[in-house]
């Protein structure tokens, strides 16, 4: 099984990285290539999308760990969205859905960015 | 490539058919060239044959028209009255004697009519050559005979050549005859009437004799290259010259010339035009030539005809010999053709088949071998080149793979000493199995690669046995160090007699300091009651263990808390749970229920439960085989996927074990 990773803008600060296919130990360094590529420190939002991910093995658990600290260290946000059960599954099994942000769909993934936005309006 | 055994040279296929055309060009030349000189050496021939007939008959008419010249005016002569006798026969001599061709004469006169011959006998003097040899007739030598016709046993005027010529009332030339009297030769007579002046009354005839020898002269004149002849006939078809003198006075169709066209011939015999045929030709055994002219002597009355015959065989043989000769110039040019062809695409091709050759040793492995120099700047000559640089590539391919290969040597005896290293840090070596009085053990660790991510530890001390497993993310390497990390730090814990929840508070505290690549372990950390059978469990984003007793398999949930090394200070709760006589605790990586098999599907956690029903009362070590058989008999050819680790405590009820 491949993998395939297609990255588009998210919003105006953001980046959306979709993985399609078997994130696992032969495919993570394509995820941790791109990862390195895309995110930086001026990235403020990062979305990953398991829209179409069939398979996750811990290997490629580490790359999404390491992404999200990378944005935790520059305080940007890391939201995870669209994931099937058994990648649910994966994630609840190390117990590292706590501090994550995840998301079931795009909806609800919209209002909680609408929700960030607004209080950070009112703040102004 | 090697030397197979249908291997065609270039160089002669190359010249077969270049030798090939050649012979199509040269055969078609040829006979073209046979066809062409054939009809041209016909029109020639018929030409010849043509000539040769006019200038025959011209010769021929040359000499009959003298011949009856003399006889016409010797008869002018007699029919005056004041010429004596005397006279007569001194003209005759003088005629015979200059005139060459003439054999013998007479001037028969009829008695009583001109004042000559008044005597009852008349008069005839008859003179005549008395040489015979008529090749080698010289005048001086030519003696006179004198012969009286005039005498009473001759009694010429009943002979046939006076009475008809009496009875023509005009000039005669006689059918040739054989003169009996005179000497046994062949003649023809020209015989014409001597009349008065009135010119009708009949006073005699003179006679003008010719040996028919001189005309077989005429025939050796006309013939023409070996085998083509002239002949002559007279009008009813007598054969009178001819080189075969047994012919001579034999009739026509004597001489093997079928008279297939004699529609022809008798055309020939009515026209003073020469005819020019070919016709079948028995003597020479195929086809002739055949040309005839008529004599159109001014009389009109002896219808010879010279007859010219050329065997086409003759020509024929000529133009095959023309033929052959040029064949076999053709075929020797060819030879040659064939050998310069052949030369010269032996040298053009020589470096090919050195490269081929040097190809083959290339091939064999020998890279040094030497190159042939490439012997000019054509198409082969930069192939050489080409070759050549190849090579100088490959040479340095080779010795780059051979460097790569000695490092990833390296590289791998390096990773089978970290696989025993890491197999040394956890007890029993990857593989225990272990009897004790209370519970038996079986743990295995089968790395994916030589070195893995997956561990596993027990101890045992005075009232417990102490034990974890773990799974580091991903695999390899890395992993590997991360596992010697982990294990390094339970060591310590073990010392530190930490309870479960404790030590994976620890370890994780440690592991998550610095840990900037993320690497995280999942791990089941475990205190077993040696008398009580409790156990005592924390669990760090490791898959539940399964429990499985007399009433089945099933999954006993430990709940804990996050993977070690993502994040710090996390409290890991400790689970209580029992195991009864004969029950067993299994404990796994994902390498067992994430196995794939061709067809992409995963072991999963049902079937194991499934298998562990069905392995009841079975000790840890068979239940431990049975499982890792199952697994790797439904991955079938995939290769191993990940790391597999499996832990079994089976608690013994002593009453319904035996040791095994």
């Amino acid at each position: 099984m491949s993998l395939e990773i297609v990255v588009t803008p998210e919003g105006s600060v953001g980046k959306r990285i979709a993985i399609a296919g078997s994130l696992d130990s032969n495919t993570a360094s394509q995820l941790q290539q791109t990862v390195d590529k895309e995110i930086n420190d001026s990235t403020e939002l990062t979305v990953l999308d398991f829209k179409d991910l069939d398979f996750l093995s811990s290997a490629g658990l580490r790359v999404i760990f390491k992404a999200k600290k990378i944005m935790d260290n520059n305080g940007g946000k890391f939201l995870l969205v669209n994931l099937q059960p058994q990648i649910k599954k994966v994630f609840e099994i190390i117990k590292a859905l706590d501090g994550m942000n995840v998301f079931r769909n795009q909806d609800e993934m919209d209002e909680y960015l609408a929700a960030m936005q607004n209080r950070v309006k009112e703040g102004e | 490539m090697d030397s197979t055994p249908k291997k065609q040279s270039l160089a002669s296929r190359l010249s077969l058919w270049i030798v090939l055309s050649g012979a199509i060009i040269f055969l078609i030349v040829l006979s073209s060239n046979y066809i062409l000189s054939r009809k041209l050496l016909e029109s020639y021939v018929e030409q010849l044959a043509r000539e040769t007939a006019f200038s025959s008959v011209q010769k021929v008419e040359t000499v009959l028209h003298s011949v009856a010249t003399s006889a016409d005016s010797l008869a002018a002569v007699v029919a005056t009255p004041d010429i004596s006798q005397q006279h007569i026969m001194q003209m005759l001599q003088a005629f015979v004697t200059h005139n060459e061709q003439i054999f013998g004469m007479t001037v028969a006169l009829e008695p009583g009519v001109l004042p000559q011959a008044t005597s009852q006998n008349g008069f005839a003097p008859y003179y005549y050559k008395t040489n015979n040899d008529t090749a080698n007739r010289h005048r001086e030598s030519a003696g006179l005979a004198y012969a009286d016709l005039a005498s009473p046993d001759y009694d010429y005027r009943s002979k046939p050549w006076y009475q008809d010529t009496r009875r023509a009332g005009h000039a005669l030339w006689s059918e040739p005859y054989m003169d009996e009297g005179g000497g046994n030769v062949h003649m023809v007579t020209y015989s014409t009437p001597i009349t008065l002046d009135d010119g009708r009354t009949f006073a005699g005839v003179a006679t003008a004799d010719i040996r028919l020898s001189w005309l077989d002269e005429i025939i050796q004149h006309s013939q023409i290259g070996q085998t083509g002849y002239g002949m002559i006939v007279s009008g009813n078809d007598t054969i009178i010259a001819h080189p075969d003198k047994t012919l001579h006075m034999k009739p026509l169709n004597r001489t093997g010339i079928s008279n297939e066209n004699w529609e022809r011939y008798l055309h020939s015999k009515t026209s003073a035009s020469a005819e020019y045929f070919s016709t079948a030709c028995k003597l020479a055994g195929g086809q002739c030539w055949v040309a005839i002219k008529t004599l159109s002597n001014s009389n009109n009355s002896s219808h010879w005809k010279i007859i010219i015959v050329i065997p086409q065989q003759m020509l024929i043989a000529k133009i095959r010999m023309l033929t052959v000769k040029i064949a076999a110039i053709a075929i020797a040019g060819l030879a040659v053709l064939f050998l310069v062809v052949i030369m010269i695409t032996r040298r053009q091709t020589r470096p090919l088949a050195e490269l081929a050759s040097a190809t083959r040793d290339i091939g064999a492995g020998n890279l040094e071998g030497k190159l042939p120099a490439p012997p000019r700047m054509d198409e082969i000559g930069s192939l050489s080149n080409d070759f050549n640089t190849m090579r100088e590539a490959l040479k340095q391919y080779i010795a780059d793979l051979q460097e790569t290969t000695a490092r990833q040597q390296k590289l791998e005896s390096e990773i089978r000493i970290a696989h025993d290293i890491q197999m040394s840090m956890i007890p029993g070596g990857g593989n225990a199995s272990i009897d004790e009085k209370s519970y038996q053990l079986f743990a295995l660790l089968r790395p994916a690669r030589s070195v893995g991510g997956d561990l596993y530890y027990y101890h045992q001390d005075d009232r417990h046995l102490h034990f974890i497993i773990g799974d580091v993310s991903d695999k390899g390497v890395p992993a590997a160090l991360f596992m010697a990390k982990a294990v390094t730090l339970y060591t310590r814990a073990l010392k530190e007699r930490l309870l479960p929840g404790e030590t994976l508070g620890m370890m994780n505290d440690i592991l998550s300091q610095d840990n900037d690549a993320c690497m995280f372990v999942t791990a089941l950390c475990g205190r077993y009651d040696l008398e009580s059978g409790e156990i005592l469990m924390a669990n760090a984003g490791h898959m539940d263990p399964i429990l499985q007793n007399t009433d089945g398999a099933r999954e006993q949930p430990v709940n804990g808390a996050t993977a070690l090394g993502l994040m710090e200070n996390i409290d890991y709760p400790d689970v209580s749970f029992k195991l009864t006589g004969d029950s067993m605790c299994i404990m796994y990586t994902d390498g067992i229920t994430e196995a794939h098999n061709s067809l992409d599907e995963q072991y999963g956690e049902e079937r194991l439960l499934a298998l562990l029903d069905n392995c009841r009362s079975v000790d840890a070590a068979q239940t431990g085989n049975r499982i890792i058989s199952d697994v790797s008999n439904f991955a079938g050819s995939r290769e191993q996927f990940d790391d597999i680790t499996l832990l079994i405590i089976r608690r013994k009820d002593n009453e319904t074990v035996k040791p095994s």
